[in-house]
Protein backbone atom coordinates (compact mmCIF):
# COMPACT_ATOMS: atom_id res chain seq x y z
CA UNK A 1 0.00 0.00 0.00
CA UNK A 2 1.51 3.30 -1.03
CA UNK A 3 -0.70 6.23 -0.21
CA UNK A 4 -0.13 9.64 -1.74
CA UNK A 5 -1.60 13.02 -0.95
CA UNK A 6 -1.84 16.04 -3.19
CA UNK A 7 -0.83 19.18 -1.25
CA UNK A 8 -0.56 22.93 -1.79
CA UNK A 9 2.63 24.33 -0.31
CA UNK A 10 4.02 27.83 0.22
CA UNK A 11 3.39 30.38 -1.28
CA UNK A 12 -0.11 29.10 -2.08
CA UNK A 13 -0.55 27.39 1.26
CA UNK A 14 0.94 28.24 4.64
CA UNK A 15 3.38 25.35 5.09
CA UNK A 16 6.52 24.59 3.16
CA UNK A 17 6.83 21.45 1.08
CA UNK A 18 9.32 19.99 3.57
CA UNK A 19 6.94 20.55 6.51
CA UNK A 20 4.18 18.87 4.54
CA UNK A 21 6.52 15.98 3.77
CA UNK A 22 7.53 15.56 7.43
CA UNK A 23 3.96 15.52 8.67
CA UNK A 24 2.74 13.31 5.82
CA UNK A 25 5.44 10.75 6.56
CA UNK A 26 4.46 10.72 10.22
CA UNK A 27 0.84 10.13 9.23
CA UNK A 28 1.71 7.14 7.06
CA UNK A 29 1.90 8.48 3.52
CA UNK A 30 4.53 7.16 1.14
CA UNK A 31 4.59 10.30 -0.91
CA UNK A 32 3.22 13.75 -1.49
CA UNK A 33 2.59 15.61 -4.70
CA UNK A 34 3.12 19.34 -4.38
CA UNK A 35 0.55 20.58 -6.85
CA UNK A 36 0.33 24.32 -6.57
CA UNK A 37 -1.78 26.26 -9.02
CA UNK A 38 0.27 26.94 -12.12
CA UNK A 39 0.03 30.73 -11.76
CA UNK A 40 0.76 31.06 -8.03
CA UNK A 41 4.53 31.42 -8.43
CA UNK A 42 7.42 29.13 -7.62
CA UNK A 43 7.13 26.62 -4.79
CA UNK A 44 9.09 27.84 -1.77
CA UNK A 45 12.27 25.80 -1.27
CA UNK A 46 11.07 22.66 -3.02
CA UNK A 47 14.52 21.09 -2.97
CA UNK A 48 14.48 21.15 0.86
CA UNK A 49 11.54 18.74 0.81
CA UNK A 50 13.63 16.17 -1.05
CA UNK A 51 15.95 16.00 1.97
CA UNK A 52 13.19 14.47 4.08
CA UNK A 53 13.93 10.77 4.09
CA UNK A 54 11.53 7.85 3.54
CA UNK A 55 8.97 9.86 1.65
CA UNK A 56 8.74 10.67 -2.02
CA UNK A 57 8.15 14.31 -2.86
CA UNK A 58 6.97 14.98 -6.40
CA UNK A 59 6.20 18.20 -8.17
CA UNK A 60 2.80 18.34 -9.82
CA UNK A 61 0.51 21.05 -11.11
CA UNK A 62 -3.06 22.06 -10.44
CA UNK A 63 -4.55 23.94 -13.36
CA UNK A 64 -7.15 26.60 -12.72
CA UNK A 65 -8.44 27.84 -16.07
CA UNK A 66 -11.36 30.03 -17.04
CA UNK A 67 -11.93 28.85 -20.60
CA UNK A 68 -11.27 25.90 -22.87
CA UNK A 69 -8.41 27.53 -24.75
CA UNK A 70 -6.63 28.62 -21.59
CA UNK A 71 -6.95 25.12 -20.19
CA UNK A 72 -5.56 23.53 -23.33
CA UNK A 73 -2.59 25.91 -23.43
CA UNK A 74 -1.67 25.35 -19.80
CA UNK A 75 -2.10 21.59 -19.93
CA UNK A 76 0.02 21.32 -23.07
CA UNK A 77 2.80 23.48 -21.63
CA UNK A 78 2.85 21.69 -18.26
CA UNK A 79 2.47 18.10 -19.47
CA UNK A 80 6.13 17.55 -20.30
CA UNK A 81 7.36 19.24 -17.14
CA UNK A 82 5.35 17.47 -14.42
CA UNK A 83 4.35 13.84 -13.92
CA UNK A 84 1.04 14.76 -12.27
CA UNK A 85 -1.45 17.17 -13.76
CA UNK A 86 -4.76 17.98 -12.11
CA UNK A 87 -7.49 20.32 -13.29
CA UNK A 88 -10.03 22.03 -11.07
CA UNK A 89 -13.53 21.55 -12.42
CA UNK A 90 -14.76 25.09 -11.85
CA UNK A 91 -17.42 25.12 -14.56
CA UNK A 92 -19.30 22.75 -16.86
CA UNK A 93 -17.19 23.89 -19.79
CA UNK A 94 -13.90 23.21 -17.99
CA UNK A 95 -15.16 19.82 -16.82
CA UNK A 96 -16.01 18.77 -20.38
CA UNK A 97 -12.75 20.15 -21.77
CA UNK A 98 -10.66 18.41 -19.09
CA UNK A 99 -12.43 15.08 -19.60
CA UNK A 100 -11.81 15.30 -23.35
CA UNK A 101 -8.08 16.02 -22.95
CA UNK A 102 -5.93 12.87 -22.62
CA UNK A 103 -3.08 14.99 -21.22
CA UNK A 104 -5.07 15.62 -18.04
CA UNK A 105 -4.46 13.11 -15.25
CA UNK A 106 -7.12 14.05 -12.73
CA UNK A 107 -10.18 16.25 -12.78
CA UNK A 108 -10.86 17.51 -9.28
CA UNK A 109 -14.45 18.07 -8.25
CA UNK A 110 -15.08 21.65 -7.19
CA UNK A 111 -15.69 21.92 -3.42
CA UNK A 112 -18.79 24.05 -3.95
CA UNK A 113 -20.27 21.60 -6.41
CA UNK A 114 -19.76 23.82 -9.44
CA UNK A 115 -18.98 22.04 -12.69
CA UNK A 116 -21.51 19.30 -13.30
CA UNK A 117 -20.00 15.88 -13.87
CA UNK A 118 -22.55 14.45 -16.28
CA UNK A 119 -22.82 11.31 -18.38
CA UNK A 120 -21.08 12.88 -21.39
CA UNK A 121 -18.17 13.99 -19.20
CA UNK A 122 -17.98 10.53 -17.63
CA UNK A 123 -17.89 8.85 -21.03
CA UNK A 124 -15.09 11.17 -22.21
CA UNK A 125 -13.17 10.68 -18.96
CA UNK A 126 -13.32 6.92 -19.39
CA UNK A 127 -12.19 7.14 -23.00
CA UNK A 128 -9.29 9.51 -22.24
CA UNK A 129 -8.26 7.89 -18.94
CA UNK A 130 -8.95 11.00 -16.90
CA UNK A 131 -9.47 10.14 -13.24
CA UNK A 132 -11.93 11.96 -11.03
CA UNK A 133 -10.56 13.47 -7.87
CA UNK A 134 -12.86 13.87 -4.92
CA UNK A 135 -11.94 16.74 -2.65
CA UNK A 136 -12.88 15.83 0.93
CA UNK A 137 -12.09 19.23 2.45
CA UNK A 138 -15.79 20.26 2.50
CA UNK A 139 -16.44 17.17 4.61
CA UNK A 140 -14.00 18.60 7.16
CA UNK A 141 -14.82 22.29 6.88
CA UNK A 142 -18.55 22.48 6.25
CA UNK A 143 -21.34 21.80 8.72
CA UNK A 144 -25.08 21.22 8.47
CA UNK A 145 -27.01 21.87 5.28
CA UNK A 146 -24.00 22.90 3.22
CA UNK A 147 -22.23 19.64 4.01
CA UNK A 148 -25.30 17.51 3.29
CA UNK A 149 -25.71 19.25 -0.08
CA UNK A 150 -22.06 18.62 -0.85
CA UNK A 151 -22.45 14.96 0.18
CA UNK A 152 -25.42 14.47 -2.14
CA UNK A 153 -23.36 15.85 -5.08
CA UNK A 154 -20.47 13.59 -4.02
CA UNK A 155 -22.73 10.53 -4.04
CA UNK A 156 -24.17 11.41 -7.45
CA UNK A 157 -20.67 11.73 -8.92
CA UNK A 158 -19.63 8.51 -7.22
CA UNK A 159 -22.48 6.61 -8.87
CA UNK A 160 -21.35 7.91 -12.27
CA UNK A 161 -17.71 7.03 -11.59
CA UNK A 162 -18.72 3.50 -10.62
CA UNK A 163 -20.99 3.08 -13.60
CA UNK A 164 -18.30 4.13 -16.10
CA UNK A 165 -15.43 2.59 -14.09
CA UNK A 166 -13.53 5.85 -13.91
CA UNK A 167 -10.47 5.75 -11.67
CA UNK A 168 -10.97 7.78 -8.51
CA UNK A 169 -8.68 9.74 -6.25
CA UNK A 170 -9.39 11.30 -2.88
CA UNK A 171 -7.60 14.25 -1.36
CA UNK A 172 -8.12 16.75 1.43
CA UNK A 173 -6.33 19.43 -0.65
CA UNK A 174 -4.28 20.57 2.35
CA UNK A 175 -3.08 24.16 2.35
CA UNK A 176 -1.28 23.69 5.66
CA UNK A 177 0.21 20.77 7.58
CA UNK A 178 -2.77 21.07 9.93
CA UNK A 179 -5.08 20.24 7.03
CA UNK A 180 -3.38 16.91 6.37
CA UNK A 181 -5.35 13.87 7.49
CA UNK A 182 -3.99 10.35 7.95
CA UNK A 183 -4.92 7.72 5.35
CA UNK A 184 -7.21 5.85 7.75
CA UNK A 185 -9.04 9.06 8.56
CA UNK A 186 -9.41 9.82 4.88
CA UNK A 187 -10.85 6.34 4.35
CA UNK A 188 -13.25 6.86 7.26
CA UNK A 189 -14.38 10.22 5.85
CA UNK A 190 -14.79 8.82 2.35
CA UNK A 191 -16.77 5.94 3.84
CA UNK A 192 -19.20 8.40 5.41
CA UNK A 193 -19.58 10.18 2.09
CA UNK A 194 -20.57 6.91 0.41
CA UNK A 195 -17.36 5.25 -0.77
CA UNK A 196 -16.60 1.67 0.08
CA UNK A 197 -13.43 0.95 2.01
CA UNK A 198 -11.72 -0.82 -0.92
CA UNK A 199 -12.62 2.05 -3.24
CA UNK A 200 -11.23 4.61 -0.81
CA UNK A 201 -7.98 2.65 -0.45
CA UNK A 202 -7.62 2.39 -4.22
CA UNK A 203 -8.36 6.10 -4.50
CA UNK A 204 -5.54 6.93 -2.09
CA UNK A 205 -3.16 4.64 -3.94
CA UNK A 206 -4.11 5.97 -7.37
CA UNK A 207 -1.67 8.94 -7.52
CA UNK A 208 1.25 6.58 -6.83
CA UNK A 209 0.21 4.28 -9.67
CA UNK A 210 -0.30 7.26 -11.95
CA UNK A 211 3.17 8.64 -11.21
CA UNK A 212 4.70 5.28 -11.99
CA UNK A 213 2.91 5.16 -15.35
CA UNK A 214 3.72 8.76 -16.25
CA UNK A 215 7.42 8.28 -15.59
CA UNK A 216 7.61 5.65 -18.30
CA UNK A 217 7.95 6.72 -21.94
CA UNK A 218 4.90 6.00 -24.02
CA UNK A 219 5.24 6.27 -27.80
CA UNK A 220 1.51 5.82 -28.41
CA UNK A 221 -1.35 4.44 -26.33
CA UNK A 222 -0.27 0.98 -25.10
CA UNK A 223 3.22 1.16 -26.68
CA UNK A 224 6.13 1.81 -24.33
CA UNK A 225 9.67 2.78 -25.25
CA UNK A 226 11.97 0.57 -23.16
CA UNK B 1 -29.15 -2.61 42.25
CA UNK B 2 -27.65 -5.63 40.55
CA UNK B 3 -24.92 -4.94 38.11
CA UNK B 4 -25.38 -5.84 34.49
CA UNK B 5 -24.15 -9.25 33.40
CA UNK B 6 -20.63 -9.11 31.97
CA UNK B 7 -21.78 -10.73 28.72
CA UNK B 8 -24.33 -7.97 28.23
CA UNK B 9 -21.81 -5.19 28.72
CA UNK B 10 -20.64 -3.45 25.59
CA UNK B 11 -16.92 -3.40 25.03
CA UNK B 12 -15.06 -0.16 25.03
CA UNK B 13 -12.22 1.10 22.90
CA UNK B 14 -9.73 3.74 23.88
CA UNK B 15 -8.38 6.01 21.17
CA UNK B 16 -5.04 7.64 21.91
CA UNK B 17 -4.64 10.88 20.01
CA UNK B 18 -2.40 13.88 19.60
CA UNK B 19 -3.86 17.37 19.27
CA UNK B 20 -1.50 19.26 16.97
CA UNK B 21 -2.50 22.87 17.50
CA UNK B 22 -1.28 26.40 17.06
CA UNK B 23 -1.89 27.17 20.72
CA UNK B 24 -2.86 25.45 23.97
CA UNK B 25 -6.00 23.31 23.81
CA UNK B 26 -8.30 23.06 26.83
CA UNK B 27 -10.01 19.70 27.37
CA UNK B 28 -13.45 21.29 27.94
CA UNK B 29 -13.28 23.10 24.60
CA UNK B 30 -11.98 20.05 22.82
CA UNK B 31 -14.76 17.75 24.05
CA UNK B 32 -17.33 20.40 23.22
CA UNK B 33 -15.95 20.67 19.69
CA UNK B 34 -15.84 16.87 19.34
CA UNK B 35 -19.44 16.60 20.51
CA UNK B 36 -20.51 19.29 18.08
CA UNK B 37 -18.66 17.56 15.21
CA UNK B 38 -20.17 14.19 16.13
CA UNK B 39 -23.72 15.54 16.33
CA UNK B 40 -23.25 17.35 13.03
CA UNK B 41 -22.09 14.14 11.34
CA UNK B 42 -24.30 11.47 12.93
CA UNK B 43 -27.11 13.35 14.66
CA UNK B 44 -28.58 12.75 18.11
CA UNK B 45 -29.27 9.08 17.34
CA UNK B 46 -25.64 8.50 16.48
CA UNK B 47 -24.49 10.16 19.68
CA UNK B 48 -26.85 8.04 21.76
CA UNK B 49 -25.48 4.84 20.21
CA UNK B 50 -21.85 5.76 20.74
CA UNK B 51 -21.37 7.73 23.92
CA UNK B 52 -17.78 8.75 23.40
CA UNK B 53 -16.06 10.68 26.15
CA UNK B 54 -12.69 12.22 26.80
CA UNK B 55 -10.76 10.26 29.42
CA UNK B 56 -7.69 12.46 29.66
CA UNK B 57 -5.82 15.24 27.93
CA UNK B 58 -2.31 15.97 29.10
CA UNK B 59 -0.48 18.52 27.04
CA UNK B 60 -1.20 17.59 23.48
CA UNK B 61 -1.81 13.88 24.08
CA UNK B 62 -5.16 12.49 25.10
CA UNK B 63 -7.33 9.40 25.32
CA UNK B 64 -10.92 9.19 24.15
CA UNK B 65 -13.30 6.35 24.97
CA UNK B 66 -15.86 5.03 22.51
CA UNK B 67 -17.90 1.86 22.15
CA UNK B 68 -16.54 -1.07 20.17
CA UNK B 69 -17.86 -1.02 16.62
CA UNK B 70 -17.93 2.76 16.46
CA UNK B 71 -14.20 3.38 16.17
CA UNK B 72 -14.34 4.39 12.51
CA UNK B 73 -17.17 6.82 13.20
CA UNK B 74 -15.21 8.35 16.07
CA UNK B 75 -12.12 8.54 13.89
CA UNK B 76 -14.11 10.36 11.20
CA UNK B 77 -15.58 12.79 13.73
CA UNK B 78 -12.09 13.52 15.09
CA UNK B 79 -10.87 14.14 11.55
CA UNK B 80 -13.54 16.79 11.00
CA UNK B 81 -12.28 18.91 13.91
CA UNK B 82 -10.23 21.73 12.41
CA UNK B 83 -10.44 24.44 15.09
CA UNK B 84 -11.00 24.54 18.84
CA UNK B 85 -12.18 27.93 20.16
CA UNK B 86 -10.68 29.70 17.19
CA UNK B 87 -7.31 27.93 17.37
CA UNK B 88 -6.40 25.79 14.39
CA UNK B 89 -5.97 22.17 15.42
CA UNK B 90 -5.55 18.76 13.83
CA UNK B 91 -6.35 15.62 15.79
CA UNK B 92 -4.03 12.76 14.93
CA UNK B 93 -5.12 9.30 16.02
CA UNK B 94 -2.07 7.47 17.40
CA UNK B 95 -3.74 4.12 18.03
CA UNK B 96 -6.70 2.22 19.42
CA UNK B 97 -6.60 -0.09 22.38
CA UNK B 98 -8.90 -2.09 24.67
CA UNK B 99 -7.73 -0.63 27.97
CA UNK B 100 -6.60 2.76 29.19
CA UNK B 101 -3.39 1.24 30.46
CA UNK B 102 -2.49 -0.31 27.12
CA UNK B 103 -3.38 2.86 25.24
CA UNK B 104 -1.19 4.91 27.56
CA UNK B 105 1.76 2.54 27.50
CA UNK B 106 1.66 1.90 23.77
CA UNK B 107 0.83 5.25 22.27
CA UNK B 108 1.34 8.11 24.72
CA UNK B 109 5.02 9.06 24.90
CA UNK B 110 6.44 9.39 28.40
CA UNK B 111 8.73 12.18 27.33
CA UNK B 112 7.88 14.85 24.88
CA UNK B 113 9.94 17.84 24.03
CA UNK B 114 8.49 21.12 25.19
CA UNK B 115 8.19 23.70 22.46
CA UNK B 116 11.09 26.04 22.73
CA UNK B 117 10.57 29.73 22.15
CA UNK B 118 13.48 31.33 20.44
CA UNK B 119 13.70 35.06 19.96
CA UNK B 120 15.02 34.77 16.48
CA UNK B 121 14.02 36.50 13.33
CA UNK B 122 14.05 34.85 9.94
CA UNK B 123 14.84 36.89 6.87
CA UNK B 124 14.66 34.86 3.71
CA UNK B 125 14.10 36.00 0.18
CA UNK B 126 10.42 35.07 0.11
CA UNK B 127 9.42 35.13 3.76
CA UNK B 128 10.31 36.88 6.96
CA UNK B 129 9.02 36.70 10.53
CA UNK B 130 9.73 35.60 14.09
CA UNK B 131 10.15 32.00 15.20
CA UNK B 132 7.10 31.39 17.38
CA UNK B 133 8.12 27.89 18.42
CA UNK B 134 10.08 24.88 17.30
CA UNK B 135 9.74 21.19 17.91
CA UNK B 136 12.28 18.76 16.54
CA UNK B 137 12.76 19.71 12.92
CA UNK B 138 9.52 21.63 12.75
CA UNK B 139 9.45 25.40 13.07
CA UNK B 140 6.44 27.71 13.28
CA UNK B 141 7.04 31.25 12.11
CA UNK B 142 4.68 34.09 12.91
CA UNK B 143 4.08 36.78 10.36
CA UNK B 144 2.39 40.12 10.75
CA UNK B 145 0.54 39.95 7.49
CA UNK B 146 -2.20 37.41 6.93
CA UNK B 147 -1.21 34.28 5.06
CA UNK B 148 -2.95 33.93 1.72
CA UNK B 149 -5.15 30.92 1.12
CA UNK B 150 -5.08 29.56 4.64
CA UNK B 151 -6.51 30.44 8.05
CA UNK B 152 -3.44 29.47 10.06
CA UNK B 153 -1.60 31.91 12.32
CA UNK B 154 1.85 30.51 11.64
CA UNK B 155 3.88 29.51 8.65
CA UNK B 156 4.95 25.88 8.92
CA UNK B 157 8.62 25.48 8.05
CA UNK B 158 11.38 23.03 8.88
CA UNK B 159 15.11 23.17 9.57
CA UNK B 160 15.61 22.01 6.00
CA UNK B 161 14.06 25.27 4.76
CA UNK B 162 16.33 27.47 6.85
CA UNK B 163 19.79 26.02 6.91
CA UNK B 164 19.66 22.77 5.03
CA UNK B 165 18.69 20.63 8.06
CA UNK B 166 20.76 17.97 9.72
CA UNK B 167 21.64 14.75 7.95
CA UNK B 168 21.18 12.43 10.90
CA UNK B 169 17.78 13.73 11.90
CA UNK B 170 15.05 11.15 11.80
CA UNK B 171 12.31 13.75 11.56
CA UNK B 172 10.11 12.49 14.38
CA UNK B 173 7.71 15.01 15.82
CA UNK B 174 9.38 15.00 19.19
CA UNK B 175 12.93 15.03 17.93
CA UNK B 176 13.89 12.63 20.69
Amino acid sequence: MSYYECVHALPEGSSSASRMALVARRLGYQGIIVANCSDSGNIFNFEAARKVRDIEVVRGADVLARDRKGLHNRVTSLRRRVPFLAVQGVSDMIVRAACEDPNVDVLIQHPEGRGNLGIAAARSAKQNQVAWGFDLSPMIRLRGGQRSRWMSIFRRNLVLARKFRIPMMITARPMSHLDLRAPREMIALAGLAGMEMAEARAALEYPGRLLELNRRTWVSPGVELI
Amino acid sequence: MRSRLPVLRERKRYIAFEAEAEGPVISRDLISEFHSAYVSLFGDVGVSVNRAKLISLQGRFGILMCWDGHVEETRAALATIYAVSGTRVAIRVLGVSGTVKAATEKYIPKLSQVSAVEERRIELEEISGWIARSRGLEIDVSRKDRINGSDTRYLGLTCFDLDGGCDDADGTSDGL
